[in-house]
C-alpha cells in the first residue's frame, strides 16, 4: 500500500488512516500496530519540521514481507539526514537539564527492530522493517 | 481522536491519540494548570513525542513552583514508552 500526503501536520489523521488500513488487513496485534504508528509519525512530524520549503508530497508505503512489516517513507528534494548516524542522547539528565529535539528519534530506534537510509538523487528514503509478534 | 477533559477532582482525563496534530492544543489547557494534578491514561491509546513534550513542559513549569504531575493508568505500550525516553526519572507514575 502507497500513498502520498501533503507536508504538514494536519496530515497526521489522514496517515493515522492509511496505517489502520494495513493494520486492520494485516490484523497487527495492538503492540505492532502502536509501534509503526509511533514510527511513522515521529518520521513523517520529523520531514515537516526539518525539510519544510519543500514543495513534494511525502510518501509512504507500508508492505508485509513474511514475519515483517517494512515501512518505507520518501522524501522528494531533501538534504539529507540520516537518523542512524545521530548521537545517542543523554537520558539520565534531570528535568531541568533535558533539551527538547532528538527525543522522537531516539524513541523509534528503541521500538524499531532495524532503520535503513539512502539519500539518493535529492531523495531521502527511509525503510524500517518491524518483525511482527 | 483526542480529547482531554479536567474532572471535577481536577483529575485531567486524556483519551484516544495524543499526537503532534493535537499537541499545540493541549499544551494550551496543561498551561491553564497552576498546582499538581493527576493524570489519568486509562482511555488514551497512544503517544507520541511531541504529546511526551507537552506533558515534560508542563512538568518544568509546575516543578518551578514546587508542584507537580502525577500519572496514572498507563497502558503497556505508552508505559515502555516512558521508559525508553527515562520519563520514569522525571514523572511519579502509578
Amino acid at each position: 500500500m502507497t500513498r502520498s500526503f501533503k507536508r504538514s501536520i494536519q496530515s497526521l489523521p489522514s496517515v493515522f488512516e492509511f496505517l489502520g488500513e494495513f493494520i486492520d488487513k494485516e490484523r497487527l496485534s495492538e503492540g505492532d500496530a502502536f509501534t509503526l504508528r509511533f514510527a511513522s509519525e515521529e518520521l513523517f512530524t520529523n520531514l515537516v519540521k526539518y525539510n519544510p520549503e519543500s514543495p513534494s508530497d511525502i510518501t509512504l508505503s507500508v508492505t508485509r514481507d513474511g514475519p515483517s512489516a517494512i515501512l518505507r517513507i520518501v522524501d522528494q528534494q531533501a538534504q539529507a539526514f540520516d537518523p542512524t548516524k545521530r548521537p545517542e542522547l543523554d537520558l539520565n539528565k534531570k528535568l531541568e537539564e533535558r533539551r527538547p529535539g532528538g527525543l522522537g528519534i531516539h524513541l523509534v530506534k528503541k521500538m524499531i527492530d532495524k532503520i535503513e537510509y539512502q539519500h539518493v538523487d535529492n531523495k531521502s528514503i527511509y525503510t524500517l522493517t518491524q518483525h511482527l509478534e | 481522536m483526542f480529547s482531554m477533559t479536567v474532572g471535577q477532582s481536577g483529575e485531567i482525563l486524556l483519551s484516544g491519540r495524543f499526537d503532534a496534530a493535537q499537541a499545540e492544543e493541549a499544551l494550551k489547557t496543561f498551561n491553564g494548570l497552576t498546582s499538581s494534578a493527576i493524570v489519568n491514561f486509562k482511555d488514551l491509546e497512544y503517544i507520541s513525542s511531541a504529546g511526551l513534550g507537552v506533558l515534560i513542559a508542563t512538568q518544568r513549569r509546575l516543578k518551578n513552583t514546587g508542584q507537580e504531575l502525577k500519572l496514572i493508568n498507563l497502558n503497556s505500550h505508552i508505559r515502555d514508552v516512558f521508559r525508553y525516553a527515562r520519563f520514569d526519572l522525571i514523572f511519579k507514575i502509578e
